[in-house]
């Protein structure tokens, strides 16, 4: 029961942290370097509210406020003119995660920093006791990606979205305000971002370099996705999965590259990644 | 909206990695701006950027406050000066910063803060110049030049003290987890016969690469492992992820947990959740005495808004085993390399502080994090044989 509820937590961090990230590329076709920085904005936002004595879950949502406005200057400054340029998409969010690791320094120094510990009590499940904050973030990735499925498939704003994805010159002819809704959906990728680095901060070290490690195996995820939700949670399966089984039956220290190697495989043989289509 | 055209764009993004490149180096270097020919410059090398710059602050604090006291007192019978480089996170960073330094700024010793990749890679330009490097770290003691001094523990120092009290308790089922680093491996080699040799059992051993984020199967494995003792070996960031994680499973309930890679700032940052984990170390900023307040009040008036740890301790005695060799055998690199090699200074705890063969001898001190992640000190060890894995310096 443990090593299931290992694979699930593992599989369910991964999803929280994936979840902007593939929106802003599914969507928009930008690879979203700065996706760290902006779970970093997100986790200082918590700890700042920690530091006043905020509730974590308030904290939690300043969190992905304060993601959505940095997302929104960016946008507005920087992605808003390079949208379908991937090349300088990529050089610019590399770039912005940079400037963001250092404002985070120049405001906060080096230091780690807290958002306390919320949830520190155990839940029994099926006998077996276990973090009731991992089962949360468990229970939590579910409802965002049920969430974001129900969204996509029976709202008129996910009808819109699938639009643009598919073709963008014809959503702009019927009328739709394309980039209205680009620079709302990187906002939404950013608060994403931001709730996740607040979500993930009781588990990780919180410093200006915050969700570095978290972030490579995160975009294997979203290249195995092929940009579609049900691929995105089928990666995030695997390659949790992968990571968490390999590490407890074999020697953990080779399991990242496992990880990559089963996620190479896996483009070799889908290259356009894990989705399920009618013939 | 319009097109932006091609231009623009390009222009944008160049802006970007301009107003970045601009950011990065910024905090590429600083240094004193009133140094003379006269004066001896020492160059700081530290990691100001990556993931090794939660270190940064407490060690600048303790070089400034101890350059402070070296000019005031007339330690070095010279004035010191200081050129800080950063690091990075690379031994090819580290390698640019350090020529910069040598070539450029012309420092006549280095103070490092690096860890052994990085001070490799600086040693290498170093020692054909003569030039003394003084570190804290050694590696895992097998890092050796004539030219180098460590002034932090080598891993038998810092570990045996620790093994020896916890076993004393009756805590004897051990289990060794490290990151796949040099340090811990060599750290949990010497402990695990030295555990058997105290008639104590290994129950368990695994690593983890460095920059995992989740140690819940690591976990299991452990507490499947039934051990008395967790004797934790990762560094840095990992290490705060790794205790967190530890704190908030109700599995690890009843396990002891041994962290001595663990500093006081992450454990604080860690608060409740460092709990009960014991380090060791030369250096606790809640080591009582008078000595250590004043210390403390030293290193508060250099700038540190927080307490001292061991880098600012190490960073101090840096720069006051550097000032007395200075003062016995002058600016000359090769003499300055001799007499470091000899120092035996009064530390600013008031205990002894001897370098010999390059390796520091010094007291050891037991401490266990409390609830609010400060270290309380159990005990006083006297300072431990470095047992060296090179016995001689190339």
């Amino acid at each position: 029961m443990t090593l299931l509820l290992d694979v699930l937590t593992s599989i369910g961090i991964l999803t929280i942290v994936v979840l902007g990230l593939a929106i802003v590329l599914g969507v928009l076709d930008v690879i979203n370097l700065a996706h760290t920085g902006f779970m970093g904005i997100g986790v200082y936002a918590a700890v700042v509210a920690h530091e006043h004595g905020w509730p974590f879950w308030l904290g939690v949502v300043v969190a992905a406020i304060a993601a959505a406005v940095a997302g929104l200057v960016v946008e507005v400054l920087v992605i808003r003119r390079l949208y379908d340029r991937p090349l300088e998409t990529i050089l610019a969010t590399w770039g912005i995660s940079l400037i963001i690791v250092q404002l985070i320094t120049l405001a906060f120094g080096h230091n780690n920093r807290a958002v306390g510990q919320p949830l520190a009590t155990a839940t029994s499940v099926f006998g077996t006791p276990y973090s009731t904050y991992r089962l949360v973030l468990v229970i939590i990735a579910a409802v965002l990606v049920v969430g974001l499925a129900l969204l996509i498939r029976f709202t008129r704003v996910g009808l819109t979205v699938r639009m643009i994805q598919a073709n963008q010159d014809l959503a702009r002819g019927l009328g739709i305000r394309v980039s209205f809704l680009r620079a709302s959906t990187f906002v939404v990728g950013c608060a994403l971002a931001g709730f996740a680095g607040a979500l993930l901060g009781p588990t990780q070290a919180i410093n200006p370099n915050y969700a570095v490690s978290l972030v490579a195996t995160a975009f294997l995820a979203v290249l195995l996705a092929g940009r579609h939700l049900s691929g995105l949670v089928l990666g995030c399966v695997i390659l949790g999965a992968v990571q968490v089984l390999f590490a407890r039956w074999a020697n953990p220290v080779y399991s990242s590259a496992v990880v990559v190697g089963v996620a190479v495989v896996l483009l070799r043989i889908f290259p356009e990644g894990l989705t399920w289509r009618r013939a | 909206m319009a097109h932006s055209t091609p231009t623009r764009r390009t222009l944008a993004a160049l802006t970007a990695t301009c107003t970045t490149a601009g950011l990065m180096l910024s905090a590429c270097g600083t240094s004193s701006p009133e140094a003379s020919t006269s004066d001896y410059k020492v160059g700081v090398l530290l990691q100001l950027s990556g993931a090794g710059s939660v270190y940064a602050d407490s060690a600048q604090a303790g070089t400034k406050a101890a350059l402070q006291d070296v000019n005031s007192s007339k330690k070095a019978g010279v004035r010191f000066t200081s050129v800080v480089a950063d690091a990075g996170a690379d031994a090819q960073s580290a390698t640019t910063a350090c020529s910069r330094l040598i070539q450029q700024d012309k420092v006549k010793a280095l103070v490092v803060f690096v860890p052994g990749p990085q001070l490799l890679a600086c040693n290498t330009l170093a020692k054909r110049q003569n030039i003394p490097i003084l570190s804290l770290s050694s590696g895992a003691g097998n890092i050796c030049a004539t030219n180098l001094t460590g002034f932090g523990l080598v891993p038998n120092q810092q570990t045996l003290p620790v093994l020896d009290d916890l076993i004393a308790q009756g805590k004897k089922k051990w289990y060794f987890f490290g990151a796949d680093y040099s340090t811990p491996k060599t750290t949990i080699s010497i402990a695990k016969p030295y555990l058997a040799s105290k008639g104590g059992t290994t129950v368990g051993e695994s690593y983890e690469p460095m920059g995992t984020t989740d140690y819940s199967q690591d976990i299991t494995k452990i507490v499947n492992a039934h051990p008395d003792v967790a004797f934790l070996n990762v560094i840095g960031n990992d290490d705060v992820a790794l205790e967190k994680q530890w704190a908030a499973d109700p599995r690890t309930k009843g396990i002891t947990r041994v962290d001595i890679l663990l500093g006081e700032g992450p454990a604080k940052a860690l608060g409740s959740a460092a709990s009960g984990i014991w380090s060791s170390n030369v250096y606790f900023s809640s080591i009582p005495g008078s000595d250590n307040d004043t210390f403390k009040s030293q290193i508060q008036a250099a700038g540190l808004k927080d307490s001292p740890d061991i880098n600012t301790y190490v960073s101090y005695l840096q720069v006051e085993a550097l000032a007395s060799a200075v003062k016995s055998a002058g600016a000359d690199g090769p003499k300055v390399i001799s007499a470091l090699g000899k120092t035996d200074i009064t530390g600013p705890l008031g205990s002894q502080f001897q370098i010999r063969s390059g390796f520091s001898y010094q007291p050891v001190y037991l401490a266990q994090a409390q609830a609010d992640g400060s270290f309380a000190i159990q005990k006083k060890s006297d300072p431990v044989d470095p047992k060296l894995a090179c016995s001689s310096a190339s």
